[in-house]
């Protein structure tokens, strides 16, 4: 069980060495800094003088190891449009993110599981064919589309809700729904075949048998089990509700990460963009360790060779 | 399983049609601006008129022939990243698949990292350095989405290369290509193409969000993320702008979701032994 831990974390470090090896060569192959910095009228001389500043003109490996060794300290250069370093700019706009994105989970997994588990109890009943086509119109729409009909209905036409930026609850509502929508339909689709599956097995007729009243026997022993493949999937989806984020972000203007790196690309503003990628992506690889782990712990059949 | 994916593939119809003949489906140039005529509601609305079917936006163009130009390139991105990312991980997990020690390690490590970053991030980070483009688009795409590929086509050609038939064809000394293609590759074809057709939706759903945040296809040309974006600015004033636009790309993953799901049963092997009146 150690030795799974350590080589998991092992491999996650590699991961994220891997990453940022990624995050150096598109920006700084691929892409053009100086191109996109400059004007593209100034002359070759100044040019060659930024090219000289920010250290291009060294060979690539040695770029590599600078860029490396400023992350080791904790430091992605300065932000072209604040002039604050990019790191601090993450700093603070990373709590908005965690907020938003805790949020649409909660919203995703309360709405989810319980429609799923009585879809599953009382199949083809109403309640299970509206859950079924909410779901699968939820899983096709976009979510950026949503958040956006959800602002021109909340927002514009009946004026109920706030529609942008932080604040309190009220305005937490709107985002949270969008982003989390298509991860609750997801997870009420799989939530109810895993709970029909579940249901069907001998260990339930046992339980009825038994005499154990219809509740009992859906909560403690069909929803237990029927339990491990939704935990699976509801750890899935955290790692995309991140990348979710941005857009979402971007459409009620929520002060988070995700807001952040449109907005850098948007000025060219490349500290901030690589900041920002690799923080959330070490949060993305940081949650799938801990899913990993959680669920070797929770499921003891599950051996890993 | 129905025998005729009407739902779905009816969808999938209507909608390439309209790509293929939107230049002759259009009323109005999709670019083309009429200042006097902005922000004018659907047909059957008040202030509508039956010329501008469902209205225009804010520089008076058409939406109907923004909305018919859009599904032309919304479904070309979405075809080209789809058919790129096939090739590229197709091809990656057959070698993986097949020839094993250094050259699996490295393929699938390649995955992992690019399983590693959500997708958006990835997408951020190259058209971050690229440049906005609708070229640009399916190269991103392509690039974020191969590794899916990869690894489901390793898995199936590891499964298959058990079989019997692969060791008979190597003791008869067929070379390794002509294993490859012939009797491994048939073999994977169905949960390609199935995953393929479900693929699509998603490709179009991420490049109408690419587009809506400005990083994919460049107005003035009309894509449906872009057409959402212009359309956000004016919710108060002018509902249609972002309506049409993502009723549009609902009902085309819908259409493909439906069309995916009901392939998959169609070409699920068991299903040929069923009909035939045997077991399954």
């Amino acid at each position: 069980m150690i030795k799974y831990i350590l080589r998991r974390l092992v491999h996650s470090i590699f991961m994220i060495l891997g990453i940022t090896l990624i995050i150096f060569i598109i920006t700084n192959v691929v892409g053009d800094p100086v191109a996109l910095l400059m004007d593209p009228e100034a002359p070759r001389q100044q040019y060659e003088m930024l090219h000289h500043q920010l250290g291009l003109d060294r060979p690539l490996y040695v770029q590599y190891l600078m860029f490396l060794k400023n992350l080791a300290g904790g430091s992605f250069g300065e932000s072209f449009q604040f002039e604050e370093p990019a790191m601090d700019l993450v700093w603070q706009h990373l709590p908005a993110t965690i907020e938003l994105t805790l949020a649409a989970m909660i919203f995703a997994v309360s709405v989810a599981i319980p429609v799923g588990i009585i879809s599953a109890v009382k199949p083809y009943s109403l309640l299970d064919r509206v859950g079924r086509l909410f779901a699968l119109a939820g899983q096709a729409a976009p979510g950026f589309w949503l958040g956006i009909m959800a602002i021109l209905l909340f927002g514009v036409e009946w004026g109920w809700l706030p529609v942008s930026g932080r604040g309190g609850l009220s305005h937490l509502i709107l985002p949270a729904v969008t982003l989390g929508f298509y991860a609750m339909a997801a997870i009420l689709r799989l939530t109810r075949s895993a709970m029909l599956d579940v249901m069907d097995r001998d260990y339930i007729r046992t339980a009825r048998i038994k005499g154990l009243g219809e509740g009992k026997v859906i909560l403690k022993h069909g929803l237990k089990n029927a339990l491990i493949p939704v935990i699976t999937i509801v750890s899935l989806f955290m790692g995309r509700l991140l990348g979710g984020a941005v857009v979402t972000e971007t459409i009620f203007a929520w002060p988070g990460l995700g807001r952040l790196a449109v907005q850098a690309i948007g000025s060219s503003d490349f500290p901030v963009v690589q900041a920002v990628v690799f923080v959330m992506s070490v949060m993305f690889i940081a949650i799938n360790l801990i899913v990993d782990l959680l669920y070797s712990w929770i499921d003891p059949r599950i051996t890993y060779s | 399983m129905r025998r005729f994916p009407v739902a779905g593939g009816g969808i999938l119809v209507i909608f390439i049609l309209a790509a293929l003949f939107s230049p002759w489906l259009a009323t109005h140039d999709p670019v083309k601006q009429d200042l006097a005529n902005t922000l004018m509601p659907p047909a059957w609305q008040q202030g509508g008129d039956a010329s501008h079917l469902l209205g225009t936006d804010n520089l008076g163009r058409d939406i109907f022939s923004r909305l018919v130009h859009g599904a032309r390139v919304s479904l070309l991105v979405g075809i080209l990243a789809v058919s790129l990312s096939l090739v590229v991980g197709t091809w990656l997990g057959l070698l993986a698949g097949f020839f094993g020690g250094r050259i699996e390690s490295i393929i699938m490590r390649l995955t992992d990292m690019q399983l590693a970053m959500p997708f958006i991030l990835m997408a951020i980070a190259i058209v971050g350095a690229l440049g906005p483009s609708t070229r640009n688009i399916v190269i991103v795409l392509a690039v974020c989405n191969w590794a899916t590929y990869a690894r489901l086509i390793r898995g199936e050609v590891l499964s298959v290369r058990q079989n019997e038939f692969v060791e008979l064809a190597v003791v008869n000394g067929a070379g390794t290509g002509r294993i490859l293609f012939l009797h491994i590759l048939p073999n994977v074809v169905n949960t390609l193409i199935v995953m393929a057709t479900l693929d699509m939706g998603r490709m179009i759903i991420f490049e109408g969000a690419m587009s809506f945040l400005g990083l994919g296809v460049q107005p003035p040309q009309p894509s449906w993320g872009n057409m959402l974006a212009d359309g956000r600015a004016y919710l108060s004033v002018a509902w249609h702008l972002a309506t049409f636009p993502g009723l549009a790309i609902m009902l085309v993953v819908l259409g493909s979701n439906l069309f995916g799901d009901w392939l998959r049963g169609f070409l699920d092997p068991q299903r040929k032994k069923f009909l035939a009146g045997g077991r399954a």
